[in-house]
């Protein structure tokens, strides 16, 4: 089917002329280097028994169930319990797990709280190192070179680009990733928010604010 | 080498080649202790299947953006990164003092090197400039 006239059904959303809405996802182009390359060593493990072909999808499928989610039931843990805040912030590795999230084996995690007076924002300037056992894949954005480089150089131009006005009186201090820790962003908790549990904060806590570009979500707003 | 936190410290110019996990923007510059963070096999050396042993402290170190970027707009932001203490000697070193003596003619000198080979490479890429350009349509 092609164009307009095959699509009967009943939805809204918008289809460019000449093009199959519903085509199946392919690779249009021949497969880049590195895509043959990781074909043939995953066939090559298969076939001399170190892996299974069953072990890898299991690996694929634990590692899309991480997902930001988590850090946000981290993080609306310490705006409740100020024991656990202070457990995360000296040693949020211990913190983290003993909620249930396994993130070992792996390189260790910190946590940085962001305040009235002092913002942070999480960068790797040098790959894309990112609290993946935690938060899941990063965004693509993470990784591209544009804001590996700006948001060491631009940090508050980046903030504004993603939609963060911070003061001018709030100290941007950002975390570029460079060795063996990852970095979790515990956001500041938004006004109106007294007496709300630890799953409706979790609700105000999303992904970009774990890694610092964006604030919680205000209620209000 | 043990560092405290609050310590000034300078960060080295090394330039090895590999798995360096000191950002190239950091190198020669000046920060602050600001935590011991534990000790690590050395990634630099795991990266090429050696032991990493023996393990190296990895600090987390403080700079000031405006002495990271000259056109910083705010005094007030900063910047840490975690660097290795290999990476790092104490502000007040033979070596670190030669640098602070004369700061301004050695980043006048690296100013102008650079507008030098701007300019250079401009008008006429250099051999290297070609090898990557091609490198890159490939």
């Amino acid at each position: 089917m092609s164009g307009r006239d095959a699509h009967a059904h009943d939805h809204d959303h918008p289809h460019p002329a000449g093009r199959d809405p519903h085509a199946a996802v392919e690779d249009a182009e021949t497969p880049r280097r590195f895509v043959l390359l990781e074909q043939a060593i995953r066939a090559l493990l298969i076939e001399k028994g170190v892996l299974t072909a069953e072990a890898i999808r299991r690996q694929m499928e634990s590692t899309d169930a991480r997902t930001p989610a988590r850090g946000a039931q981290v993080a609306a843990r310490a705006w409740v319990d100020p024991d656990f805040k202070a457990w995360l912030l000296g040693d949020a590795k211990a913190a983290v797990e003993s909620m249930g999230f396994d993130i070992s084996p792996g390189p260790g995690l910190a946590a940085v709280e962001n305040t009235e007076t002092r913002h942070h924002l999480v960068v790797c300037t040098l790959c894309s190192c990112y609290p993946r056992k935690l938060l899941g894949i990063p965004p693509a954005w993470y990784k591209s070179r544009a804001y590996r480089s700006r948001a060491v150089i631009d940090p508050r131009g980046v903030l504004e680009e993603f939609g963060t006005d911070l003061p001018a009186a709030t100290e941007i201090r950002v975390v570029d990733s460079t060795a063996d820790l990852r970095y979790m962003v515990l956001p500041r908790r938004p006004r109106g928010t007294a007496g709300w549990n630890e799953a409706q904060l979790a609700t105000l806590i999303t992904r970009d604010a774990l890694i610092g570009v964006a604030l919680a979500r205000d209620p209000a707003a | 080498m043990s560092l405290r936190e609050g310590q000034t410290v300078h960060v080295k110019t090394m330039v090895p080649t590999g798995h360096c996990r000191t950002p190239y923007y950091l190198r020669g510059k000046t920060g602050t202790i600001e935590a011991d963070l534990g000790a690590f096999l050395n990634p630099e050396e795991l990266a090429y299947h050696k032991s990493g042993l023996p393990k190296k402290i990895l600090y987390r170190v403080r700079f000031d953006q405006k002495h990271l970027w000259p056109r910083y707009p705010s005094a007030r932001d900063t910047l840490v990164a975690d660097i290795y203490e290999h990476w790092l000697e104490p502000a007040g070193a033979a070596p670190a003092k030669r640098a602070a003596a004369k700061p301004a003619k050695r980043t006048a000198a690296r100013t102008k090197a650079k507008a030098k080979r701007r300019a250079t490479a401009k008008t006429k890429p250099t051999s290297k400039a070609k090898r990557t350009a091609r490198g890159r349509r490939r």
